[in-house]
């Protein structure tokens, strides 16, 4: 999707007809749109997203109409609204229009009196133009409505991307990407078609299997709700974790209480750290439980074994005295060991007497065990070694994070009881103490929760066990059976598919932000996308190791920039390899070129990523809209961006009041108006000017 | 860093390795399920379950 064009008629703020031509990919692909506070920067936004899906992301939804134009309008008058957005994707050029239609009545109320149009109409390279028979799925497979948070953004919306509560919207967002949405409905279909099977099954069960279905159909019912309920508390838990993040960053800013929260993030890190560490240890553990793991009962048959040896040597049965080779030798030579030759009687005699010599043949097969038994022996004692050494090192790391846990609440306890003096820290201190609080119950509770649905999940894996050693005995079943198990094995299949390609590109996206974050803020800081998908950005501490700090506003949205950057990559990559496909086995998202649509990306920044990180971004995006007030483009970020500028606009904002408050900006050498005041006017409007093309 | 290239070869790689433990009647499945999804893919809720329910009686005997 590279944006083209978007026309505005009387939508909220804007009044009358209006319209931008963006700047195309390139080395000039940056569009600026200059407007003061009020002056609709935000709406310029929201017209994208209620052209596109009919959403408003802002507090009073139901204002659409421009009250200007409903103001201007004569009684009786028909006042269109009306938003159109051009986009090329993948060759074809798309028109999206959104149109409603309002008529003034007597009061100066409005009423609708047509029904809303929303259509897209499709152009294609040869000029054939036709209307899309599903416009709505269309533009949600063109841009899926999760995903505009990405590409079309407010400047506060960013940082709260980079903070570490955001990993599950950051892992929906990627997901989205790599289109799960079909995974999940064919997972999901596979489940109900599973449940309809074992419903077969319990009607044929008879016996112990009738029982058995029974305690799968409660078993299976509990996990659900179970299940629904650790959704439920993971989700308060994302919140409560949104809202200490808030806190802690609120009192990061007064600089009394900023050490106690270094120290807080530093034993943070050790903590992410050890149980980095702990997954390591279990790996380690499991590895050699599974090597060796079956000499853990090792000792019980080498015992055994001795016994029964020893046993059979005591009563004289072994050694063997007699060899069966050396009776064969005697019957096939023919001559005895005396000399004298051997008739059919002795030999027959001889054959009778082999069968007596077996213990020769156990003698043999006791050798050939001892020399093994020997072997396992050593290789008995290595593992006992190894375990004892894996579960030391597990348990000590364990330890280790019992101990930081307890300095963090420790330092939690300091900063909480410490008396800064000052009334707004102490306000924040005491609500976050009680978050902090809460967020401990409710860990608790997830932990106990997850238990739960895993301790029904083995007992569900048993008890499908047990049915198929039952339904062995019962043929109806045995095939209801089959298909039940076919199912689950294509939906475990399915799960790890998915897992596994998102921590593919989990790794790619990581790769992506490190580069990006390279040339885009040039800082030195390790910025990551933890296996956990969440933003994190490492300092250098006082030994020089990378140690988490608490990040400034303007270096999260910095890597907020840079991580979005990585998606737009993603995206195009998802493109080019769609567009690769012969057979095009179409995903829902088909990837592509992406803008990058920012509402005052740069406030918080200072002068340093105000060089860079506008002019990196323009390099790491095809196309980018900075839609932003004159006080926060002018300087850095002016000189910075100039080279790249295609087009540029301001967002013209009238307002009621005397001639004080006429303002006018300088740009590109040009006085432009820039706040003009209306003497008759009772409200706000803005018109859109062009200014630079 | 990770290429694009790296990517793909690893999916790849992955979408083998998971295939594999599948059965010949099972991938059956699996095809059958996506290219359900994806006719079906317009649909809020699509009604698959009786086709599905039915395909897989069918191969499973």
């Amino acid at each position: 999707m590279i944006l083209r064009k978007i026309e505005i008629e009387n939508f909220r703020q804007f009044y009358g007809k209006g319209a931008i031509q963006f700047a195309q990919p390139g080395a000039r692909n940056t569009t600026v749109i200059l407007g003061q506070n009020g002056a609709g920067k935000t709406t310029l936004l929201n017209a994208f997203l209620w052209c596109f899906y009919d959403r408003l992301d802002v507090e009073n939804k139901h204002e659409v109409l421009c009250h200007r134009a409903v103001q201007i309008a004569a009684i009786g008058e028909e006042i269109p609204l009306a938003v159109t957005v051009i986009f090329t994707d993948h060759e074809t050029s798309y028109t999206v229009t959104r149109r409603n239609f309002y008529q003034k009545l007597d009061g100066g109320v409005v009423e609708e009196v047509r029904s809303p149009e929303f259509r897209i109409d499709i152009s294609t390279e040869n000029g054939e133009t036709q209307k899309a028979d599903e416009p709505k799925t269309l533009i949600r497979q063109i841009l899926p409505e999760k995903l505009t948070g990405f590409f079309f953004f407010r400047g506060e919306e960013m940082e709260t991307l980079a903070m570490q509560s955001s990993g599950p919207n950051l892992a929906a967002g990627v997901s989205e990407f790599l289109n799960f949405t079909l995974l999940n409905q064919a997972i999901k279909h596979l489940k109900d078609a599973g449940k309809d099977f074992e419903a077969e099954l319990r009607k044929v069960a008879v016996g112990d299997m009738k029982r058995l279905e029974d305690e799968i159909k409660e078993a299976d019912e509990a996990m659900e709700a179970l299940e629904g309920v650790l959704e439920t508390q993971q989700a308060n838990l994302s919140s409560l974790s949104r809202d200490r993040e808030a806190l802690e960053k609120e009192l990061a800013e007064a600089d009394e209480v900023r050490p106690y929260l270094d120290k807080k993030n530093e034993l943070r890190q050790r903590k992410t750290d050890l149980q980095q560490s702990e997954i390591e240890n279990r790996r380690e553990l499991a590895k050699v439980v599974s090597r060796n793991g079956f000499l853990a009962k090792g000792n019980e048959i080498i015992d055994a074994f001795s016994a029964l040896a020893t046993a059979a040597v005591k009563a004289g049965e072994l050694p063997a005295k007699i060899k069966p080779r050396f009776v064969d030798d005697l019957i096939n030579s023919g001559i005895c060991v005396c000399g004298t030759s051997l008739d059919e009687n002795a030999k027959q005699y001889l054959l009778s007497w082999r069968g007596k010599v077996g213990l020769a043949v156990l003698e043999e097969a006791i050798n050939l065990v001892d020399k093994s038994v020997a072997g396992l022996t050593g290789r008995k004692a290595d593992f006992d070694k190894d375990l004892v050494a894996a579960r030391f090192a597990w348990a000590k790391t364990q330890e280790e994070i019992d101990r930081v846990t307890s300095e963090v609440s420790l330092v939690d306890s300091e900063l909480q009881g410490k008396d800064f003096g000052l009334d707004n820290i102490q306000a924040l201190q005491s609500k976050l103490r009680t978050v902090v609080d809460d967020l401990i119950h409710r860990n608790a509770e997830v932990r106990q929760t997850t238990d739960g649905v895993n301790n029904w999940l083995s007992k569900l894996d048993k008890l499908r066990d047990e049915r198929t050693r039952l339904a062995k005995d019962q043929s109806e079943a045995q095939v209801i059976g089959r298909r039940f198990t076919a199912t689950q094995n294509v939906v475990n299949t399915l799960k790890k598919l998915k897992d596994d390609w998102l921590a593919i590109v989990q790794g790619y996206l990581d790769g992506q932000l490190k580069e990006n974050w390279k040339q885009v803020a040039q800082l030195d800081r390790l910025v990551e996308f933890t296996e956990e998908f969440q933003l994190s950005i490492k300092e250098r501490g006082p030994t020089g190791a990378w140690t988490i700090s608490a990040p400034s506003s303007a270096n999260l949205r910095a890597l907020a920039l840079c991580f979005v950057s990585a998606l737009i990559k993603l995206a195009a990559q998802i493109g080019k390899a769609e567009a690769g496909q012969e057979n095009k086995r179409q995903q829902p998202f088909q990837g592509g070129d992406y803008p990058l649509v920012m509402d005052a990306p740069f406030a918080t920044m200072d002068s340093h990523f105000k060089r860079t990180v506008p002019l990196g971004l323009r390099k790491v995006v095809p196309q980018m809209v900075v839609i932003i007030n004159h006080d926060q483009w002018s300087g850095e970020v002016a000189e910075t961006l100039q080279s790249s500028i295609g087009n540029a606009y301001v967002l013209e904002l009238h307002t009621p009041g005397g001639e004080d408050t006429d303002t006018t900006i300088l740009f590109n050498g040009r006085n432009l108006d820039y706040v003009v005041s209306e003497q008759d006017a009772n409200t706000d409007w803005s018109i859109i000017k062009e200014v630079l093309q | 860093m990770n290429t694009w290239e790296d990517v793909q070869t690893k999916k790849a790689e992955m979408r083998r390795e998971a295939v594999s433990t599948l059965s010949k009647e099972e991938k059956e499945i699996l095809v059958k399920i996506l290219d359900l999804e994806w006719e079906n893919r317009h649909m809020k809720t699509p009604d698959i379950k009786k086709q599905l329910r039915t395909f897989i009686q069918q191969v499973v005997k």
